[in-house]
């Protein structure tokens, strides 16, 4: 059915509208415009689907009275305000009295008509949007309780053990006790994530030249030693004028070079004798049990990730791990850990598998596997 | 507290996103543009937008053109998501006037921190 729009002072518009398909009413002003349109109503005549309005006339509003006579009607008539000059006072201004949308006189047709389709097509539902439904991700009380108390008890009993192992880490070489890494975790909150420390000292600066040697890479042969030189050179043959490269296949090479997300090594040589020997046996997470006590993590939960890691995670496929509670130990390491062949794919799978399905049984059966899971020889 | 809108129409994205920016913003979320179009108009304007580039229905593209014609929202700083990252596509939203556009997956940090920027 072709659309009805009324236009109060504004006639010269009228021949755009008609020929964009709209049937055209004019009228000089906002009183005469009432008038017609209680005509209309007392006839039970058809109403119109939109109304345009010349709105500041010397600064004065001129369609505050139009707009209060279309408020009291039973179905909502939606109005645009136009003016010779946008104004942001003015704007507020029409928006307070009821205008849907504030508009330049001399908008393009086409413009205008964007702005027609969005008031009368769109039905008038409210009820679409994800209600301010709390998304914010907190612990379920049932896992803090379980959490401050298994923690609590565990550091309790294993006192002695980090007392040890904080000496023999402070015997073998030179640094701090506590290894202290920014790590994500629920929500993408930040937090200090707390190891025992195995290795040397200016361990994390290493991580680049070791890149070749990842035990994760899908095709750890053909890696070359630096990454950062590849990408320049891949930009630059974007730029060249004379290289015809698709950008599909600017982004495919790229994206098979990008460093795959969870970083492993073999045979590491910034590891010390007595990190070895905790690494082997996953004692050097155990002060993540204080993490657990200050909240930032749970015993059982996704990985908290570190800061590079992380960011290659936030998009539609995997961004849900981060929705779940982060953990010391969780799905991925009781299933996989330890298959040294283990895919970096397979683990963010079962992240997202745990957020979706984590719940006090399962977290219980995660947890009694972990010891099996923490004392495998996997040398990685 | 400054008002956020998102729009995405991947449902983890969407509390991925609010579940970050909630602390800081209101934040309100929507699946599609047709969506947000109809709910924009019962609401406050909201200081900024967040939209995923590839929407089903009418795109991003769409909404933002549609958008920036308007007297009320064209202030709206908006900023792009998108999962590729095509240079026509880009540059087609920052000459229509989006504030930025971020390839997936990407920092949230970082656009917090642009979000900062473009609200003050």
């Amino acid at each position: 059915m072709e659309k009805e729009i009324l236009l109060v002072g504004l006639e010269y518009r009228a021949y755009g509208l008609s020929r964009l398909g709209y049937q055209v009413f004019n009228y000089e002003d906002q009183y005469e415009a009432i008038e017609a349109l209680r005509h209309r109503k007392s006839a039970h005549q058809s109403m119109p689907d939109l109304v345009l309005i010349r709105g500041f006339l010397e600064d004065n509003n001129s369609f505050g009275e139009l707009l209060g006579w279309l408020e009291g009607l039973s179905t909502k008539i939606p109005a645009i305000v136009f003016d010779t000059e946008l104004t942001h006072r003015k704007s507020v201004e029409a928006q307070d009295l009821g205008a849907d949308d504030y508009m330049h006189v001399d908008v393009s047709d086409q413009k205008l008509y964007r702005q027609i389709t969005r008031l009368t097509d769109v039905s008038c539902n409210r009820g679409l949007r994800d209600h301010a439904k709390k998304y914010d991700y907190q612990t379920p009380l049932w896992k803090r309780v379980f959490d401050i108390t298994l923690a609590g008890s565990l550091i309790l009993l294993l006192l002695p053990l980090f007392l040890l192992i904080a000496l023999a880490i402070k015997l073998e070489s030179k640094g701090p006790i506590i290894y202290m890494q920014s790590r994500v975790g629920s929500g993408y909150k930040i937090f200090k994530f707390f190891k025992f420390r195995s290795m040397y000292q200016q361990a994390d600066q290493m991580v680049r030249q070791l890149e070749h040697q990842n035990s994760y890479s899908s095709n750890p042969t053909q890696q070359p030693a630096s990454t950062t030189n590849l990408d320049a050179s891949n930009q630059e043959i974007l730029i060249a004028d004379d290289q015809l490269v698709t950008e599909e296949s600017h982004l495919i090479a790229k994206s098979s070079r990008k460093r795959e997300t969870f970083n492993k090594f073999k045979n590491d040589p910034r590891i010390t004798k007595v990190g070895k020997i905790i690494r082997n046996c996953s004692i050097d997470e155990l002060p993540q049990l204080f993490n657990v006590i200050l909240g930032d993590m749970s015993i059982v939960g996704n990985r908290p990730l570190p800061l590079y890691e992380a960011e290659m995670l936030t998009d539609d496929k995997w961004a849900e791990r981060f929705l779940g509670p982060a953990g010391i130990t969780g799905l991925w390491q009781v299933t996989e850990r330890g298959k040294s062949n283990a895919s970096a794919e397979s683990r963010k799978a079962l992240d997202n598998q745990y957020t979706r399905h984590f719940n006090f049984w399962n977290d219980l059966k995660i947890l009694l596997k972990t010891p099996i899971a923490a004392f495998q020889q996997e040398n990685l | 507290m400054k008002r956020l809108v998102v729009v995405d129409d991947n449902q983890m994205m969407r509390e991925f996103l609010r579940n970050f920016f909630c602390k800081d913003y209101l934040v309100d979320t929507y699946e599609s543009a047709e969506e947000v179009m109809t709910a924009i108009r019962f609401d406050d304007i909201p200081h900024l937008m967040v939209v995923d580039y590839e929407l089903a229905g009418l795109d991003g593209f769409e909404l933002l053109k549609t958008l920036k014609s308007s007297g009320f929202y064209r202030r709206i700083p908006i900023f792009f998501l998108s999962g590729k990252s095509e240079s026509d596509k880009r540059i087609a939203c920052l000459q229509e006037g989006a504030e930025d556009f971020i390839t997936k997956p990407f920092n949230p940090m970082e656009l917090s921190l642009k979000i900062k920027r473009a609200l003050n």
